[in-house]
């Protein structure tokens, strides 16, 4: 009998155990609407970096939330569905990603910032983290993502 | 009771993945551009290029890569006097893979699923607006 019971509670302890990550403490200034518009610098990027884990594989047990850190820098959690905006200078940054899921996942990206605009799209992956720039954000954008909120 | 065990373990094992056996793992995706008529290269994680083709068009796609590894894609899209279009084409859970606790049980959970890759799913769909070189892009 007791087997039965192992074999019930492993999965509902996995279960149970993701979705805990502590969020990391913001250190990189976040922009606002304001900053956002304002921002005409050329040597600057307007940085959206956003979390497009999928909603069935990791929206249900919140393991879809990433933290992300920019060059050692905490920018914040990053929740499947929501996007950070930064102002940051254009060039080279190590970007890493965490996860928690059944362990925790981390995995560092190195990525090239030469664009006015820049998307960073970032999601969960079974056994680690993705990061792609991209051209171009989602086509429902603006109707299905939000800004994660400032420190 | 020993005949009904037996019985209902070769029931088990005679069923494959619910997933495989309801839905697919090889997705078509209609790919579209605005304007149409622009260069598509799909190329895969290991940035073998799988498929090219000339928007619109559909393609049928592979959602797994291995054992519970599941696909992306990056999308580039080219056309003369347009910004080159960058993207990701992103797999997601199948729905039909919960499925195994009522049909297909740990077999097609742990192994007839995550191998074909039937426990993924691909959009149907994957659009971009191309923006013109001398253009600037809209956040």
């Amino acid at each position: 009998m007791r087997w039965r019971v192992y074999v019930l509670a492993l999965p509902a302890l996995c279960f149970l155990a993701t979705g805990c990550l502590s969020p990391v403490k913001n250190q990189v200034p976040l922009a606002n609407n304001a900053s956002w518009e304002k921002s005409t610098n050329t040597n600057d990027t307007k940085l959206i970096i956003f979390n497009t884990s999928g909603s069935l594989g990791y929206g249900l047990d919140g393991s879809g939330r990433i933290n992300v850190r920019l060059n050692g820098q905490g920018v914040g959690q990053i929740n499947l569905h929501r996007y950070a905006k930064l102002i940051v200078p254009k060039g080279t940054y190590d970007v890493e990603l965490v996860h928690l899921d059944i362990a925790k996942f981390t995995s560092n990206h190195q990525i090239e910032l030469t664009e006015t605009e820049s998307y960073l799209q970032i999601f969960a992956t079974p056994t680690s983290n993705a990061a792609y720039l991209v051209t171009h954000l989602p086509s429902d954008f603006a109707q299905k993502f939000k800004s994660i909120p400032q420190p | 009771m020993k005949l009904i065990y037996l019985g209902l373990l070769a029931a088990t094992l005679s069923i494959t993945g619910c997933a495989s056996i309801v839905s697919k793992s090889t997705w078509p995706v209609a790919f579209k551009s605005d304007p149409s008529g622009a260069q598509l290269t799909v190329t895969d994680e290991s940035g073998k290029t799988v498929r090219q083709g000339v928007t619109p068009t559909t393609m049928k796609l592979p959602s797994g890569s291995g054992y519970f590894k599941a696909q992306t894609y990056r999308v580039d899209i080219k056309l003369d006097g347009y910004k080159v279009d960058k993207g990701v084409l992103q797999t997601d859970l199948n729905g039909w893979y919960f499925g195994n606790i009522a049909f297909g049980g740990l077999i097609g959970m742990l192994a007839v699923d995550p191998v074909t890759g039937a426990m993924w799913r691909l959009p149907e769909e994957y659009s971009t607006k191309l923006i013109k070189t001398d253009a600037t892009a809209a956040p």
